[in-house]
């Protein structure tokens, strides 16, 4: 996604730090570090500005566009739709991390 | 009094450098920027293994994901290009870019090729994999236009200008009577294209390309009895065009006069072109520029190395001039830069008018008996000073266009 957005240079999707439905156990610090290393790879962001209470806005200077590619990333790595008005509420990359542990719940959860 | 027009900013990024002085050089040498493409080997039916791919570049640090994630490489180029051809303008930090009297004419044959595999899988699976909000942005025709706008925070009016192999010039042309028209003060004009496969097989498919895949720099041959078709080339040129007064007032370089423009169709057949519509569209050129034929004192013409195309426009040009007007093809050098030719190619004629220098036709040896005759510059090109010069292109569909440039005194 990001050779996407990066000039064409390829639509080769990353699979290094795929959270997997194998993984229901991951903790929460888990997620944290493989959301920091999507958002540093996807954003092309400095990693040492990525804590939980970074503002994706003010701090990290991500849009509405950057927002909705976001969205589409956790689609991917999670495999559960996101609703729209889930991510209404989010603020800071310790929102996207609760979004995310809410999403592998329901992915662990017996159909 | 009509508004004059003056090109004040020319750029590009090319096959033989991305300057003027790298460019003539590498001209003055006879040196052609087609290659064998390896890269392409691994379709098996694709007949030319030949193209002449931009020369690399590098992008300053502006160039970052922010800036670019709404660009595909022809977008990049386009905008590239353009900073450059500001540059030279001495416009970059001109408030006038931003004021809404600056406006864009900008085209290519398409968006960039690699958002529609992602489209193209989305209809054959139903996977919406890879589509990201970026996605049609970068595909879309007029991807090159508003990426410009946006990079540069340009709020006049934007003219996609996306007509295949006449994308270019009608940029220029449209850029042109949009100034004389009155409706804007600068006008950013061009056009570019991305190297990808599929422009590539369309040729292929209709036997229009070149296949001399093992002596890359013998081919094109535009008007030689020996060509075997066109070579697909990659590019983009801006030029800026600005009202004279504008252009005076700020103290600005101004390289040439835009005197005419041209612009018709043939509405005949989707790919054959047509003698008559093109001696028509030269024609009109210089009824716009108000000139007799005789001023003209080089023609740059479209001249892909096609059969029927170099015949027809050989004819055409025969028509209007006479058999004693210097004519050359830039495109036995730069292939056929399809998208970008019309203003690549009116950016270096202009530069040979200014020279006092035409480059020749390299890889013309025998003219082809079925083409008209003219007075083909070829060897070592040609020394000479020229008022007026003509650059022709034309694109299928049957569209033609015209422009005519003045040596600014």
């Amino acid at each position: 996604m990001v050779a996407a957005l990066g000039g064409g240079a390829g639509l080769a999707h990353s699979a290094a730090f795929e959270f997997t439905s194998r993984e229901p156990s991951m903790d929460s610090q888990q997620v944290f570090q493989t959301l920091k290393n999507t958002l540093v790879e996807q954003f092309e962001l400095d990693p040492a500005k990525i804590t939980p209470q970074a503002r994706l806005q003010d701090d990290l200077d991500l849009d509405s566009i950057d927002a909705v590619d976001m969205i589409i990333k956790l689609q991917e790595i999670t495999g559960q739709k996101v609703r729209p008005e889930d991510f209404k509420e989010v603020r800071t990359v310790g929102d996207v991390q609760h979004i995310i542990e809410k999403l592998l719940a329901a992915q662990a959860a017996p159909a | 009094m009509p508004r004059r027009v003056v090109v004040t900013g020319m750029g590009g990024l090319t096959a033989l450098g991305h300057d003027w002085s790298a460019i003539a050089a590498r001209l003055r040498a006879r040196s052609s920027g087609v290659r064998h493409m390896t890269e392409w080997d691994a379709y098996a039916d694709l007949n030319t293994r030949l193209a002449a791919p931009v020369a690399s570049y590098k992008l300053p640090p502006h160039y970052n994901r922010k800036s670019m994630r709404s660009m595909g490489p022809v977008a990049v180029m386009s905008t590239r290009a353009t900073e450059l051809a500001l540059a030279d303008a001495c416009l970059l930090q001109n408030p006038v870019l931003k004021s809404g009297r600056t406006g864009i004419a900008y085209g290519a044959c398409s968006g960039s090729a690699e958002p529609v595999v992602v489209f193209g899988r989305m209809a054959s699976t139903g996977s919406l994999r890879g589509v990201t909000s970026n996605t049609y942005v970068q595909m879309m025709s007029h991807t090159g236009a508003v990426n410009i706008s946006l990079f540069f925070g340009i709020t006049g009016r934007i003219i996609p200008s996306s007509s295949a192999c006449t994308s270019g010039s009608q940029a220029i042309g449209f850029a042109y009577e949009t100034i004389r028209a009155g409706k804007q003060a600068v006008m950013i004009a061009g056009g570019a294209e991305e190297l990808s496969i599929g422009p590539t097989a369309v040729f292929d498919t209709l036997f229009a390309t070149s296949t001399r895949n093992d002596a890359p720099h013998t081919t094109p041959r535009p008007f030689d009895r020996d060509r075997d078709g066109l070579v697909v080339g990659e590019g983009a040129a801006t030029l800026i065009l600005e009202e004279l007064d504008h252009a005076r007032q700020r103290g600005a370089p101004i390289y040439a006069e835009v005197a005419g423009f041209g612009c018709n169709a043939d509405g005949a057949h989707i790919t054959q072109p047509q003698t008559e519509t093109m001696a028509v569209v030269m024609q009109l050129a210089l009824e716009d520029a108000g000139l007799a034929p005789q001023a003209i004192g080089y023609v740059n013409a479209h001249a892909a190395a096609t059969e029927r195309g170099d015949i027809a426009e050989s004819f055409a040009t025969q028509q209007v001039f006479g058999k004693r007007v210097p004519v050359s093809s830039l495109k036995s050098y730069f292939g056929h830069t399809l998208g970008a030719c019309g203003s690549l190619e009116a950016w270096l004629s202009i530069e040979m008018m200014r020279a006092n220098w035409f480059a020749p036709t390299i890889n013309l040896d025998n003219v082809d008996p079925r083409c008209a005759e003219l007075d083909y510059l070829t060897g070592e090109g040609r020394n000479f000073s020229a008022d007026y010069i003509m650059s022709n292109n034309f694109a299928f569909g049957g569209i033609n266009t015209s422009l005519i440039f003045r040596r600014w005194p």
